[in-house]
C-alpha cells in the first residue's frame, strides 16, 4: 500500500501514470487475495461451509515461514542459498497448511456433516479463534517484520514511470501458474471431475462410486496448500505479519469468493482481482483508512443485489 | 447358486419413523424385477438401502451371497450395483460426456469404458448429439436417458432404476423401457421401481407389491397383472 | 410402558433441581448491601466483583438481545457488537459536554435503544431474505464497517479515544434518601452500587419483557421461522416481517446495553471495544447457555463474561503475585489463552451439546430427533 500512498503525494506525476500504477498494485494484491479466495470457494462448493478458519490457516502458514526463515538464517544467506531456501518455503509451508486444513476438517467439521447448517459455521468460528490463539502464543501480539528477502529493484529500469519490482514479479510468477494448474486439475483430471460432481450433487456422486469423504479431504488439502503458498508470497511481498492478519485477509478473500459467485473457481480469481483493484484505487482516491470499510460495503452490496456473484448462478439451496 | 440380490427382513427408517418394516426380496441373475406401490410405500428407500445410502437397522442385503449392507456406497458401486436415482440427479454443470464418464468412475479399464460409451450412444443416439452440452440444459426425457446411460457406464451386474417414467411423455417412456429390455437381454439384471405399474409388470419377469413399508404380494409379473387386487389398486381397475 | 424411569442424573436435571430464580435474585439484590463478601472477594481477586457484576448485567442484556435473533429466530447474527457500539456512541453524542445536546441518561437510553433498533431495521430489511450463511456474513461485514466508521469519523466520534466524559444519571430525590439509609451514597463515581442496581433493574425489565414475548403470538412465530421457514410461510406467517421484528428488537436491546455500558464507563470506549471478537464472545454466551433459552443465556453470560472479566484477570494477578511468571512469558499469562477457551467452547458445544447447558425444551427435542434422523438417513 505504501507505494500507492507515496505516489499519491507526489503531485507532479501524471494522473494516468499513477492510475496504471494503482492498477498494477491492485492486480498484484488481487492475485494474492484470489489464492486465498480459492480455498474458501472450493470448500464452500463441496460442503457449503464458510470455512471461517481458512484465513487463520493462512496466518499460521506465514508464521511458519517466518520461523523457518529465522531457523535457516536466510536473511544472511547468499543468493543461491536464498533461492533454495525460498523454494523450500514454497514446499514446506503449503504442505503444513494442507495437513492442518485436512486435520481441522476431520476433527471438527466431519462429525457435523449432517448437523443443521449453522453448526459447522459456528465451529469454524471456534477453530478460527483457536488458531488465532496459537498464532498469538507463537509470535506474540504485536505485528512482526517479515524479512525483506526479495529485491524491490524496479525491473522496468531505475527511472521508469511505472514500478514493477522483483516482488511484483514473484507474486504474478507464482499465482498465475498455480491458478492455471488448479484449473487444469479441476477440469481435466478424474479427481477434479469427481470434485465437481460432488459439489453439484453429493448423493448422485456417491452413487457413481465416488468416495465423498476422500474428495472432501482432497478439497481441504488443496485449499490449505493454496493458502500456504499465498501466505509465503504475502510475507515476502507485504513484509508485515501478525496473528490477526488471517481475519482481515480472510474476509477480503471471502468477499472475493462471494463477488465471483461462491463455489465458482474462475469467479474467485475474478473476485480477487476486483477486490485488489478496489482496495488499490480506494486507497488512492478515497483514502487509505477507508479501504477496509469499502471492501465490506462492496460485500454487502453484492450480497443484496447480486447474491449469486458476478459469474452467475452456481449455488444450490436445498429446500 | 445364490440369488444375485437377496434382501431378508430389512428394516430401516428416518428418525422415529420406520419406512421399511422387514422386507424380503430377491433378484435372480438375468431377471427384471418390478417393485411397484403407491407414493411413500418405501420403494425408493429400498433402493437407497441397497446402494448403502440408507443404513439398515436390521436384516441383511446380500449380493451373490456376500453381505453388503455394512459397506459404504462407493464400495457397493465397485461390487457391481449401479443406481439411476429418483429425479435423475444429473450433474447439471458437467457436460453429457462428463456425466457419462462419472458413471464409469469406479472403473479403470479405458478400452472397456470407451466401448461402453459407444454402446450408450448407440442406445441413445440423441445423447451423442449433445455430448458437449451441460447436463442441466437437457430436456426431461434426455436427462432420464442420460441417467440410465450413466448407470450403464458402471457396467453393472445389477441395475437399480428408480421411476424412469416419472414426468415423461409416453413415447419417451416407451423408448426408455425398450432400452431397459435390451440391457436385460445383454445379461444385466434389473430391479425396477415404478408407479406406472402396468408397463413395469409387462416388462418384468417377476414383481413385488409394496404397501407402507411391507411387501404385500409377489409372484410372476403375469400373475400380478391378472390379479384382481393389483388391478384395482394399481392398474386403474 | 409408561412407568416412570428414575430421572437421569444429567447436568440439566441436576441444575433443574436447584432452587429457582427467587434465590438468585435475592442473592443479587443483597450482595452489594453486605459489605463483607465484596471485601473478601476483593482480597482474593483484587477485583471489585460488584462492579464486574454490573458489567455482567449489561452484557446479559446484550446477550438476551442476541438470543432473540439467534436463539428464537435462528438468524446467525455476527455483528451484535456494532449495535452495542451504536448505542454507546448515540449515548456519547447526546450526553458529553463537547456536544450541545446534554439530554441526560433517560433520554439517551431511549434514543440509543431506538437508534440501534432503527439501524437494525435498515440493515435487516434488504438482507434478511438472504440465505442463512450469507446473513451471517452481512452482519459481520456491517460490524466491521461500523467499527471502521467509528474509527475514521474522528470529527464526530473522537476516533480511537472515544467520547467522554459521559455524565452519570441524576438520582431522583425520592430515591436518594432511602438509598442513603442503606448506606449507598449519592455519587455514581464513588459507589458502584448505584450502577449495579440500575443495570440489574433494567435487566429484570428486559427478562420480564422477553418472558412475555416468548409466549406471545410473535414469539411463537419467531420459533416457527427457526424451525422451518418454508412451512411457517405456508401457515401465513409473514417471514420477512417477523424476522425483521426479531432482528430490530435484538439490535435495540444491544443499543440499550451499549448506552448502559458507556454510561457506567463514563466513556464510549474506543471503536475496538465493539469488534468482531466481542460479537463472537456474546455468541459464545448464547450458545454455551442454550440457544433460545432465557436462563441458559444468563448462565452463559455469567460463566463466560465472568471468566473474561473476573476469573482470567484474577488468575493472571495470582500468577504474578506468586511470581510463577517473572519473565512475562506469554505462555504463562492466562489472558493469552482466552481466545483458545472461547474457540474450544464453541467447537465442543457444537459437537457434544448443541442445545447448550440449559436448553429450552423445544430446541433440545428438535436437535435430538434431527440428529437421529440424519445419522440414519444420509441425505435424501
Amino acid at each position: 500500500m505504501t507505494p500507492a500512498l507515496l505516489l499519491a503525494q507526489t503531485a507532479d506525476i501524471d494522473a494516468w501514470q499513477a492510475f496504471w500504477q494503482y492498477a498494477l498494485i491492485g492486480l498484484t494484491n488481487g492475485a494474492l487475495i484470489a489464492l486465498v479466495a480459492l480455498g474458501y470457494t472450493m470448500v464452500y462448493g463441496i460442503i457449503e461451509l464458510i470455512n471461517f478458519a481458512h484465513g487463520d490457516v493462512f496466518m499460521l502458514g506465514a508464521f511458519l515461514a517466518l520461523t523457518l526463515i529465522g531457523a535457516m538464517g536466510l536473511e544472511q544467506a547468499g543468493a543461491v542459498q536464498l533461492w533454495l531456501g525460498i523454494g523450500l518455503l514454497f514446499v514446506v509451508v503449503p504442505l503444513f497448511c494442507a495437513v492442518l486444513n485436512v486435520t481441522i476438517d476431520r476433527a471438527v467439521y466431519k462429525p457435523l456433516r449432517n448437523a443443521p447448517k449453522l453448526a459447522p459455521l459456528v465451529s469454524a468460528i471456534g477453530v478460527s479463534f483457536v488458531l488465532m490463539n496459537v498464532g498469538l502464543l507463537w509470535h506474540g501480539a504485536a505485528d512482526k517484520h517479515f524479512p525483506d528477502l526479495v529485491s524491490r529493484q524496479n525491473l522496468l529500469g531505475e527511472n521508469a514511470a511505472i514500478e514493477f519490482s522483483y516482488k511484483d514479479l514473484l507474486v504474478i510468477g507464482m499465482t498465475v501458474p498455480i491458478m492455471i494448474a488448479l484449473t487444469g486439475f479441476v477440469k481435466g483430471t478424474r479427481l477434479g471431475k469427481a470434485m465437481r460432481a460432488t459439489a453439484q450433487d453429493p448423493v448422485a456422486a456417491t452413487l457413481m462410486g465416488i468416495n465423498a469423504d476422500r474428495v472432501i479431504a482432497v478439497t481441504f488439502a488443496i485449499g490449505g496448500a493454496l493458502a500456504g503458498a499465498a501466505s509465503v508470497i504475502y510475507g515476502l511481498y507485504i513484509n508485515t505479519v501478525g496473528y490477526q492478519m488471517g481475519f482481515t485477509n480472510g474476509l477480503y478473500a471471502f468477499t472475493a469468493a462471494v463477488l465471483g459467485g461462491i463455489g465458482n473457481i474462475p469467479g474467485a480469481v475474478l473476485g480477487g482481482l476486483v477486490i485488489g483493484l478496489a482496495r488499490s484505487f480506494g486507497s488512492a482516491y478515497v483514502g487509505e483508512r477507508w479501504t477496509s470499510a469499502l471492501v465490506f460495503v462492496i460485500l454487502i452490496a453484492i450480497l443484496i443485489f447480486r447474491p449469486n456473484g458476478l459469474l452467475g448462478a452456481r449455488t444450490r439451496e436445498k429446500v | 447358486m445364490p440369488p444375485l440380490l437377496e434382501i431378508s427382513d430389512l428394516r430401516a427408517g428416518y428418525g422415529q419413523i420406520e419406512v421399511l418394516k422387514g422386507i424380503s426380496l430377491e433378484v435372480q441373475p438375468g431377471e427384471i424385477v418390478a417393485l411397484i406401490g403407491a407414493n411413500g410405500a418405501g420403494k425408493t428407500s429400498t433402493l437407497m438401502s441397497i446402494s448403502g445410502c440408507l443404513r439398515p437397522r436390521s436384516g441383511s442385503i446380500r449380493l451373490a451371497g456376500q453381505e453388503i449392507h455394512a459397506r459404504a456406497p462407493h464400495e457397493i458401486v465397485r461390487l457391481g450395483i449401479c443406481h439411476s436415482p429418483e429425479g435423475r440427479k444429473i450433474f447439471p454443470r458437467l457436460t453429457v460426456l462428463e456425466n457419462l464418464q462419472m458413471g464409469a468412475f469406479a472403473r479403470s479399464d479405458k478400452a472397456g469404458i470407451q466401448q461402453d460409451l459407444d454402446h450408450a450412444f448407440e442406445m441413445f443416439p440423441i445423447l451423442k448429439q449433445r455430448t458437449t452440452q451441460a447436463g442441466g440444459t437437457l430436456s426431461g426425457g434426455e436427462q432420464q436417458m442420460l441417467a440410465v446411460a450413466r448407470a450403464m457406464m458402471g457396467r453393472p451386474k445389477l441395475l437399480l432404476l428408480d421411476e424412469p417414467s416419472l414426468g415423461l411423455a409416453p413415447l419417451i417412456v416407451l423408448k426408455i423401457f425398450e432400452v431397459v429390455k435390451k440391457l436385460n437381454d445383454e445379461g444385466i439384471s434389473i430391479l425396477l421401481v415404478e408407479q406406472a405399474a402396468r408397463m413395469a409388470l409387462k416388462l418384468a419377469h417377476r414383481g413385488y407389491v409394496m404397501e407402507t413399508g411391507e411387501i404385500t404380494m409377489h409372484g410372476p409379473a403375469a400373475n400380478l397383472l391378472a390379479d384382481a387386487r393389483v388391478q384395482a389398486a394399481y392398474l386403474g381397475g | 410402558m409408561n412407568k416412570r424411569q428414575p430421572a437421569p442424573r444429567s447436568l440439566t436435571a441436576q441444575l433443574d433441581r436447584l432452587p429457582q430464580w427467587p434465590l438468585y435474585l435475592g442473592i443479587l439484590l443483597l450482595y452489594p448491601l453486605l459489605v463483607y463478601p465484596e471485601k473478601v472477594l476483593f482480597q482474593w481477586t483484587e477485583i471489585s466483583v460488584g462492579m464486574q457484576l454490573t458489567y455482567i448485567f449489561i452484557y446479559a442484556i446484550l446477550a438476551l438481545g442476541l438470543n432473540v435473533v439467534v436463539g428464537y429466530t435462528g438468524i446467525l447474527h455476527l455483528g451484535i457488537a456494532a449495535f452495542f457500539g451504536i448505542g454507546a456512541y448515540i449515548t456519547g453524542i447526546l450526553t458529553v459536554p463537547a456536544y450541545p445536546f446534554g439530554i441526560g441518561f433517560v433520554g439517551s437510553l431511549i434514543c440509543a435503544s431506538l437508534g440501534a433498533a432503527l439501524a437494525g431495521l435498515l440493515l435487516g430489511a434488504p438482507t434478511l431474505r438472504l440465505r442463512g450463511d450469507y446473513v451471517a456474513i452481512v452482519t459481520l461485514g456491517f460490524g466491521e464497517v461500523t467499527r471502521f466508521s467509528l474509527r475514521n469519523l474522528e470529527e464526530i466520534t473522537a476516533g480511537m479515544r472515544g467520547l467522554n466524559p459521559i455524565p452519570p444519571p441524576t438520582l431522583p430525590a425520592f430515591l436518594a434518601t432511602p438509598l442513603s439509609w442503606l448506606g449507598i451514597q449519592n455519587d455514581w463515581a464513588l459507589d458502584y452500587r448505584l450502577f449495579y442496581y440500575l443495570a440489574l433493574g433494567l435487566l429484570l425489565v428486559v427478562i420480564l419483557l422477553l418472558r412475555n414475548l416468548e409466549r406471545s403470538r410473535l414469539g411463537r412465530a419467531w420459533v416457527a421461522i427457526r424451525e422451518d421457514e418454508l412451512a411457517a410461510t405456508c401457515m401465513g406467517i409473514n417471514a420477512a416481517r417477523v424476522k425483521l421484528s426479531a432482528f430490530a428488537l435484538g439490535c435495540g436491546l444491544a443499543g440499550m446495553a451499549g448506552c448502559l455500558y458507556a454510561t457506567a464507563l463514563t466513556s464510549t470506549a474506543g471503536p475496538d471495544a465493539f469488534d468482531f471478537s466481542r460479537s463472537v464472545i456474546m455468541l459464545c454466551c448464547v450458545i454455551l447457555g442454550g440457544l433460545g433459552s432465557l436462563r441458559g443465556t444468563l448462565l452463559g453470560v455469567l460463566l463466560l463474561i465472568g471468566f473474561d472479566n473476573v476469573a482470567a484477570p484474577a488468575l493472571d494477578g495470582f500468577l504474578q503475585r506468586a511470581n510463577i511468571n517473572p519473565d512475562d512469558n506469554p505462555w504463562l499469562t492466562f489472558s493469552n489463552w482466552k481466545l483458545m477457551c472461547f474457540g474450544l467452547a464453541l467447537i465442543l458445544m457444537m459437537r457434544f451439546r448443541p442445545e447448550g447447558l440449559l436448553p429450552s425444551r423445544q430446541v433440545e427435542a428438535e436437535l435430538h430427533s434431527e440428529a437421529q434422523l440424519h445419522r440414519e438417513g444420509a441425505s435424501i
